[in-house]
């Protein structure tokens, strides 16, 4: 494998890992406290 | 309204969407995809379809399901109605019940020849066989497409076994049934796919004579990027046909699993964990074990060879001609089907799921003769792929459901959620209840972006394929007649739907405009 194929390879594996383990975080966090009410989301125009 | 029902966790809802999600194509299709089109270059339009593409729609797709959960429906065509009120709104949406129940038709028939070839590795059928040639011959033979009913006895019987174990699971329900199910399934299937991946990354060179066929330069065969490949419009689109087909979306099933949530669940941070999980499982897992270990010992050459037969000869034949070289080769190859038996048995739930949700919301009918309804057709329905497989049975309903009907649907729905609900009102369904804010940007992205990617999807897919498909051009006069028998399968189905949606007492209930 080249170089570039292992910067490709470990590029793609930790942005995929970092965000899967970001969402394993979220999960197992308890959503009642952090929820979002709809009228605090702004409208955009 | 009688009470619908619930996901008893969110990690079983969240397992259940990813198991959805997670299917052959992950550990066949994209390293194929990938090897075929630039390599680790393919990795930026894929990402782009990733953010542009998919996301925006799986957000989209949980959040028309919650909200039409909430008022008891779970299908599309209820939800259309709400979302679109217009005479036509619960018609368009038959196509969110039509589409995986006849991909479902055929999905059911290869799920169960993973669970026969599970069978084939614990007691060693193909042990012996050492050519590709040999293992292809092996597959026509179990599957028995050259006898004079165009399917073998054991092929059949393993449908059968497939179809109860379905049925049983079906009929437990979302909670008891597939929620259990995804329970375990998601687990196994992960540590089976990390065990094979590390085998995989530790085989080196399997023949010492020819140290440069090695496993790492099998990885090199994916991820050596080729940039003069960005410049060509096909890599770009095969990288959202991947994107598309690996996430289920467009297909109208996400919203019946994403119905069974209460009201105020998060969808954010959980439609993005689906995404993330099949996504990992795909690029990593997938990407790490079927190309590389063919790389590995058949070459260059004989991986180009494998990557052009397709994915199901890479699956079917070359992987258990190649595991079977490999010490534990027993253990291996079991693994191997069981992992892929457990990702077909999820997306086949989630397929055939809509139609029972439909008949239960929409007509009212109980689960139980939802469940004996939607499996006596699947039933009866999977006979045409099984008996008019060499004729292309399967390939015919593939193109108008798995294709054509998906790319249209997906961008008939973000139209509709988007534009005819309005956006602002969207974006607010899709926080009600959010753990986090989605960057502002995706609004812009849903309004124009994807709608626009959708559409190119369809109208070039459409171009390539459509006429070829439409005219029959290059299929032999045999097999012309279970062509149109696929077609008129599909025809059926859709008129039989419509009659449903035009019958049903809860979609005129909303037509009155009563709640």
């Amino acid at each position: 494998m080249t170089a570039m194929g292992w910067v490709f390879m470990i590029v793609s594996w930790s942005i995929l890992s970092f965000f899967t383990g970001w969402c394993i975080v979220k999960i197992l966090q308890p959503t009642t406290k952090q929820s979002i009410s709809p009228d605090e989301v702004p409208h955009t125009n | 309204m009688s009470e619908r029902a619930k996901w008893g966790t969110r990690i079983g809802l969240i397992l259940a969407m990813a198991g959805n999600a997670t299917g052959l194509g992950n550990y066949l299709r994209f390293p194929v995809q990938a090897a075929q089109n630039g390599g680790g270059a393919f990795m930026i339009p894929y990402f782009c379809a990733l953010i542009f593409l998919a996301m925006p729609l799986m957000w989209c797709e949980w959040a028309m399901g919650r909200m039409g959960g909430a008022q008891g429906h779970g299908t599309t065509p209820g939800i259309f109605q709400i979302l679109w009120r217009h005479p036509l709104a619960k018609y368009v949406g038959i196509f969110g019940v039509l589409l995986p129940v006849a991909v479902g038709f055929y999905y059911i028939y290869v799920q169960s020849w993973t669970l026969a070839y599970t069978f084939f590795a614990v007691t060693g059928q193909y042990t012996g066989i050492t050519t590709q040639v040999g293992m292809s011959n092996f597959l026509s033979e179990f599957q028995g497409i050259h006898s004079s009913l165009g399917v073998s006895g054991l092929a059949y019987a393993f449908f059968l076994i497939t179809m109860v174990i379905n049925s049983y699971i079906l009929y437990a329900g979302v909670q008891r049934g597939v929620e259990r199910v995804a329970n375990w399934g998601m687990p196994v299937l992960i540590v089976l796919s990390v065990l094979l991946a590390i085998r995989v990354l530790t085989l080196g060179a399997p023949d010492p004579a020819i140290p440069e066929h090695n496993v790492w330069n099998g990885m090199g065969f994916i991820w050596n990027p080729d940039f003069s490949r960005l410049g060509d419009a096909k890599v770009w689109l095969a990288a959202a046909g991947q994107i598309f087909f690996t996430l289920s979306v467009g297909f109208g099933m996400i919203q019946v699993y994403a119905s069974y949530m209460k009201e105020k669940d998060d969808i954010v941070v959980s439609g993005f964990s689906t995404t993330m999980i099949n996504e990992w499982g795909e690029v990593v897992l997938g990407g790490t074990i079927a190309i590389p270990v063919a790389y590995a010992f058949f070459g260059p050459q004989g991986t180009v060879t494998v990557a052009q037969s397709g994915a199901f000869n890479l699956g079917f034949a070359t992987m258990p001609l190649v595991l079977q070289h490999m010490p534990w080769s027993l253990l291996l190859g079991t693994a191997w089907f069981f992992l892929l038996f457990i990702a077909g048995t999820l997306s086949q739930l989630a397929l055939t799921f809509p139609l029972i949700t439909f008949l239960e919301d929409e007509l009212k009918w109980s689960h139980k003769k939802a469940v004996v309804a939607t499996c006596s057709l699947v039933f009866l329905a999977a006979h045409v792929p099984i008996l008019g497989l060499k004729a292309g049975a399967l390939d015919e309903i593939d193109f108008w459901a798995g294709t054509f009907g998906v790319s249209l649907f997906a961008f008939v729905e973000i139209v509709i959620f988007i534009w005819l609900f309005s956006p602002e009102k969207a974006w607010d369904e899709m926080h009600k209840g959010a753990q986090v804010h989605i960057p502002r940007l995706f609004l812009w992205v849903l309004k124009y972006v994807t709608p626009l990617y959708l559409l190119v999807l369809f109208v070039v897919w459409s171009i390539q394929q459509g006429p070829s498909v439409l005219t029959m051009a290059g299929i032999a006069p045999e097999h012309i007649p279970w062509r149109w028998v696929s077609r008129c399968l599909l025809v059926a189905f859709a008129g039989a739907l419509i009659w449903a949606v035009y019958k049903s007492p809860a979609l005129r209930e909303k037509k009155a405009g009563k709640p």
